[in-house]
């Protein structure tokens, strides 16, 4: 959760992005060669396409945009439902075997299609209305043949920059095969093959076409990739010798250890929602630790053989949260936020109940206070819903929603770490800045608080 | 009904086909396996009996499972809940279940009793250091409703030995429903079974490890420390019973029994359990509440055996204020590895049983299976009793005075186990104790032996092979162990020419290692191969008694250099074996009986053609020897008691 403060842009109410801050291609662990990239400049602007420093699509409310003036982001406004303009080529100026990286952040129900030569198409949605994989969940990949569906729905919402990256092998003969597709890092495709007959020759060009809803590109990148890697696909599709636990009629819980980090936790309690949307909660925190889209948890670590580890793995692309406690109560303005829970701090853990549908409430005292908590999937499962009910008002009583570099980008919506997350609120919010991180904090002015994670 | 009357059809026709063989166990007690659907991963870590007659089981896997009909031939099986930290116990009270998760003594309730639960509240928590071995076990619940749970010690591959990484591990607690802990003994190293007699103490059972020579049961009472110095970390803790120190505790040469006379909290176990002969893995402690509706062993303890498949029979006594008794077999051939026995209302013992990470003689991953007593009473030693000048054995039926009359048909030795921070320990100490008179009883149910030889702090294995019962029915078995901590005061029974009896006392011989086993154990190069080696080869361990190494090829002839590296954590060796008899080597590795370990569990066999000695955890050893001229797939297996079943590989000779 690197957190780099920036100077905020007057004008705007969101900050100055540094379009190459977010390493989403290749991660930490990528030996491969560095990337070429292919920026975005005047030379692509027509009727329906801008270029900006910086967009922001509101995931709620459509209507609600915004851009900075500037180069490096390829925007797409269509003028009408179905512009002329509406397809763009992109050309590689490298021809073979290629892997080449995109971002793109989508507003809501915006829908964009990847031709690759004249093989594949990748098409990119807002699928929140899809949970599971269906014919239209982002990712979905098309050949003359047949439709791929993604090997699971890690599409994020609306308004947060996304990945999409592919490695291409091509013959001499023209034929090509797409050897694996990731989506915000998680395998979604392997191995899809098309004979020379349907491929085309010569320069690649990637072809993007919009749709009637607006959405912004950077970051187009390509790399001559290595040899052949074998994608981790565990992450997305069941693999052979694999336990995972499977969630489809109700809400799958389990206890366990889970790494943090490097860090092995131990109280942890998951939840795998019917959304394909996932949380890890430290128990002995009160604080929800992981969250991610996609499948829920493989307990190999735990139920084979010994199950040395005994960690459960999640399988996506967490979204880590802070270990330490949301509630505190602050006397005082300065007053620092309590990290930890000591044996004679507030906090006491108490259970969890299980709701008619099979969500837990989690169940701890704050001092006199007894709290519940629950989490509830929105937007199909782009989002949770946080809320605490207190039973009783409690003075100087706040909720930390996020630390890191906090800023409001919309009424009641506010980017955490550089559009890694959006929180929502519909109350009050206090945004401080104690040596050099941002708190997003929320008030209680009354018996129970809530806010939505958006990721 | 029907089933039972099926089983005795098979029992009898099995024993009209056995004529002249030794006793039908089953003719007394019949082990019934409850069928479990397709699908469900039944590892027990606890079974608890419910008001309405079923049975509950909690899984290693984190589910709580509802059972009903459990005796006939298609119980209903029902998910009450899930996602519990692998949970080893389960209990029930009050409308709830108590089940004791890696980190959490949790209270399970149903509140809207739709048969599912909903609400799964703390009792009471404990940190982890996130260690494997860090297993959390219990609750039993003792009759004022207190909840007794016990923790695991961390196991420290790098230093090979038990650690308390994390505040309690290695201790025994005591919590109210209401959360209140109490902490009560330390010195536990690896509790997984315990239980109160019919008096309200508390037994657990303890297996071999590092300061601990074999398994073993001991009395639990507040501020004990029951050996294994691990726990003695939190003793400065306010809330301790005890303020012993680890570094009291160091390997001096003295036994376990004699250093608790100069260390008062130092508590010496009511019962040894001879490793490989009684266990490898001691489990649950279940008492004899059943007043003779499960036999003739009502008050006694049954105590299980995880490695080992099997049951056995626990008759105690108090001298002196201490508890102390005797260990026999009861029933083996279970269906895997027993961690949880439990009585049903149906007055059958219930036997729940895993083998994941720790593998058993029967070889089932999992199941429950019943105990049935068929009514019929087995000739049996029912107990051992300690007396001024020996002891006195009650058997369950008169025996015959030809047989039981004599000296002769009773041995008895004594013997110990180092108290020690290595892994395991030999037996020590072995001794004979002649048996100088015999008078038996009017009723002949007793004979008082009178004892030469006998050593406090000893245990003494007491054979007696050839006795029949009035109606000429050789004895189920034929042996037990009574750990006679303590002689009591008392009238002896005088005995002519005492003196001479006594003489014929004799230490056994030490020298047990045959000379052949130096010759196929060589640790350094033969100087005939001229520093040439053929071929070099290195063999390690995988958790969960495995190699590394499913297979290797030599050349026939070839001077081999093998380096084993036991990096698990339990005692583990190498034997090369002919093929096709590593059957014969691992079975007659358990039958070493006492000498088992200082042989290495390596039987005198011309089919046994290479092996190392038996390995401390993370330690290795190199040896030589020549392939096998003739060509052939050659298994090598482990022979430590209840391994060679799953941990073996092949050496594949080629010409």
């Amino acid at each position: 959760m690197a957190a780099i403060p920036v100077p905020m842009v007057s004008v705007c109410l969101w900050m100055l992005f540094l379009a190459i801050s977010q390493p989403l291609q290749g991660g930490v662990e990528d030996p491969g060669p560095p990337f070429k990239n292919l920026p975005f400049g005047q030379n692509h602007v027509t009727g329906s396409w801008k270029v900006a420093a910086e967009t922001f699509f509101h995931p709620m409310k459509a209507s609600r945009k915004k851009l900075l003036k500037g180069e490096g982001i390829l925007v797409y406004l269509p003028k009408g439902k179905s512009p002329r303009d509406s397809r763009k080529e992109l050309p590689l100026p490298e021809a073979g075997d290629l892997e080449v990286s995109l971002d793109f952040m989508l507003s809501p129900k915006a829908a964009l299609t990847l031709e690759l030569g004249n093989a594949y198409t990748i098409t990119l949605t807002d699928s929140r209305g899809n949970p599971g994989p269906q014919a239209v969940t982002s990712g979905t990949v098309t050949t003359a043949f047949s439709g791929y569906e993604p090997y699971s729905n890690v599409g994020k919402p609306p308004g947060l920059w996304q990945n999409v990256r592919w490695v291409m092998r091509r013959s001499e003969s023209g034929a090509s095969r797409l050897e694996a597709v990731y989506l915000n890092e998680i395998c979604i495709h392997q191995e899809l093959e098309i004979p020379a007959k349907g491929a085309s020759k010569g320069q690649p060009v990637v072809t993007v076409t919009g749709g009637s809803q607006p959405f912004s590109l950077r970051n187009f990148r390509y790399r001559k990739p290595e040899s052949y890697r074998e994608p981790d696909r565990g992450k997305s599709k069941t693999v052979y010798g694999e336990i995972a636990l499977p969630v489809s009629q109700e809400p799958v819980l389990l206890r366990s250890f889970i790494l943090y980090g490097d860090i092995k936790k131990t109280h942890i309690l998951s939840t795998g929602y019917t959304e394909q949307v996932n949380m890890a909660y430290n128990l002995a925190k009160g604080a929800p630790l992981l969250m991610w889209r996609g499948r829920f948890l493989k307990a190999n670590n735990m139920w084979d053989q010994r199950g040395l580890s005994q960690v459960a793995e999640p399988l996506g692309n967490p979204l880590e949260l802070p270990d330490a406690p949301s509630l505190a109560r602050l006397t005082s303005e300065e007053m620092v936020w309590p990290d930890s829970v000591t044996a004679d701090a507030d906090y006491h853990y108490k259970g969890y109940a299980l709701e008619e549908t099979g969500k837990p409430e989690f169940l701890y005292r704050l001092g006199a206070a007894e709290i519940a908590e629950t989490f509830y999937p929105r937007q199909a499962g782009v989002a949770l819903e946080r809320t605490f009910t207190t039973g009783m008002k409690i003075p100087d009583l706040w909720c930390r929603a996020a630390t890191g570099t906090v800023r409001k980008v919309a009424k009641g919506l506010y980017s955490i770490n550089d559009y890694q997350y959006l929180i929502h609120t519909e109350g009050a919010v206090r945004i401080r800045t104690i040596d050099g991180r941002d708190e997003l904090l929320l008030p209680f002015t009354e018996t129970s608080l809530s806010y939505t994670i958006i990721y | 009904m029907r089933l039972n009357y099926l089983m005795t059809i098979i029992a009898c026709c099995a024993g009209l086909l056995a004529v002249g063989q030794s006793v039908k166990k089953e003719e007394y007690y019949s082990i019934q396996t409850v069928p479990v659907p397709e699908g469900i991963s039944m590892e027990v870590g606890g079974l608890a009996s419910l008001p309405d007659g079923s049975l509950a089981a909690v899984t290693r896997r984190g589910d709580i499972w509802l059972i009903s009909n459990y005796a006939g031939l298609s119980p209903h099986f029902r998910r009450f809940a899930s996602g519990l930290h692998e949970p080893l116990g389960l209990a029930y009270a009050d409308g709830a279940f108590y089940t004791t998760q890696r980190g959490e003594l949790t209270r399970v309730k149903d509140r809207d009793r739709d048969g599912r639960a909903d609400l799964f509240e703390k009792v009471y928590d404990w940190p982890l250091s996130g260690n494997y071995h860090e297993y959390s076990y219990g609750p039993v619940i003792d009759r004022k409703g207190d909840l007794w749970v016990t923790l695991n010690a961390s196991w420290d591959t790098a230093n090979r030995r038990a650690q308390s990484w994390a505040k309690w591990r290695g201790w025994v607690l005591k919590i109210s429903k209401e959360g209140e802990m109490v902490p009560i003994a330390t010195g536990l190293r690896s509790p997984a079974g315990f239980g109160f007699n019919e008096e309200g103490d508390l037994f657990y059972a303890e297996n071999q490890g590092d300061w601990v020579g074999s398994g073993r049961i001991s009395h639990v009472e507040s501020g004990d420390f029951l050996g294994n110095p691990a726990g003695l970390k939190w003793t400065s803790e306010p809330n301790s019973p005890l303020s012993l120190n680890a570094d009291a505790i160091a390997t001096t040469g003295e036994t376990l029994f004699e250093m608790a006379q100069r260390i008062p909290a130092l508590k010496p176990p009511a019962i040894w359990a001879p490793h490989g002969i009684f266990g490898i893995s001691t489990s649950d402690i279940l008492t004899d509440t059943l007043h003779g509706d499960f036999g003739p062993f009502s008050g006694q303890l049954f105590v299980g055996d995880q490695g080992q498949s099997k049951i056995m029979r626990v008759a105690l006594e108090k001298i002196n204020g201490q508890y102390q008794g005797v260990i026999f077999p009861f029933l083996d051939g279970f269906m895997s590895g027993i961690l949880r026995m439990i009585w049903g209302k149906d007055g059958t013992m219930l036997v729940g049983m895993t083998n994941r990470g720790w593998a058993s003689t029967g070889r089932q991953s999992f199941g429950i299976q019943r105990v049935v007593w068929n009514g019929k009473t087995p000739f049996e030693m029912k107990t051992v009793q300690a007396r001024p000048d020996g002891f006195e054995i009650t058997f369950t039926a008169p025996v015959d005075p030809a047989t039981a009359s004599e000296p002769a048909a009773y041995q008895i030795q004594g013997f110990t186990y180092h108290y020690q921070l290595a892994y395991g320990s030999p037996v020590i100490n072995q001794e004979t104790c002649p048996v100088q008179a015999v008078v038996l009883s009017e009723d002949r149910l007793k004979v008082r032996l009178v004892v030469a030889n006998l050593r406090e702090g000893y245990i003494h294995e007491i054979k007696t092979t050839a006795i029949q019962s009035a109606e000429n029915q050789p004895l189920v078995h034929d042996i037990g162990y009574y750990t006679l901590n303590s002689i009591p005061e008392g009238e002896k029974i005088a005995v002519p020419h005492s003196e001479h009896l006594h003489a014929a006392s004799q230490k056994v011989t030490k020298t047990i290692v045959p000379d052949s086993f130096l010759a196929k154990r060589v640790v350094v190069m033969p100087d005939t191969w001229n520093h040439k080696v053929d071929h070099t080869i290195e063999i390690g361990t995988k958790p969960g008694l495995k190699y590394n190494l499913e297979a290797f090829t030599v050349k026939a002839g070839d001077r081999v250099k093998l380096t084993f590296k036991n990096s698990d954590d339990m005692l583990h060796n190498i034997v090369f074996v002919r093929p096709g008899t590593q059957t014969e080597i691992g079975e007659g590795a358990l039958h070493l009986g006492l000498g088992g370990l200082a042989k290495h569990y390596v039987p005198e066999s011309d089919n046994v053609l290479a092996h190392t000695s038996l390995l401390q955890p993370e330690s290795e050893e190199i040896i030589y020897f020549q392939a096998p001229l003739k060509a052939g797939n050659y298994p090598f297996i482990c022979t430590a008691p209840g391994h060679y079943q799953v941990m073996q590989g092949i050496m594949k000779v080629v010409e």
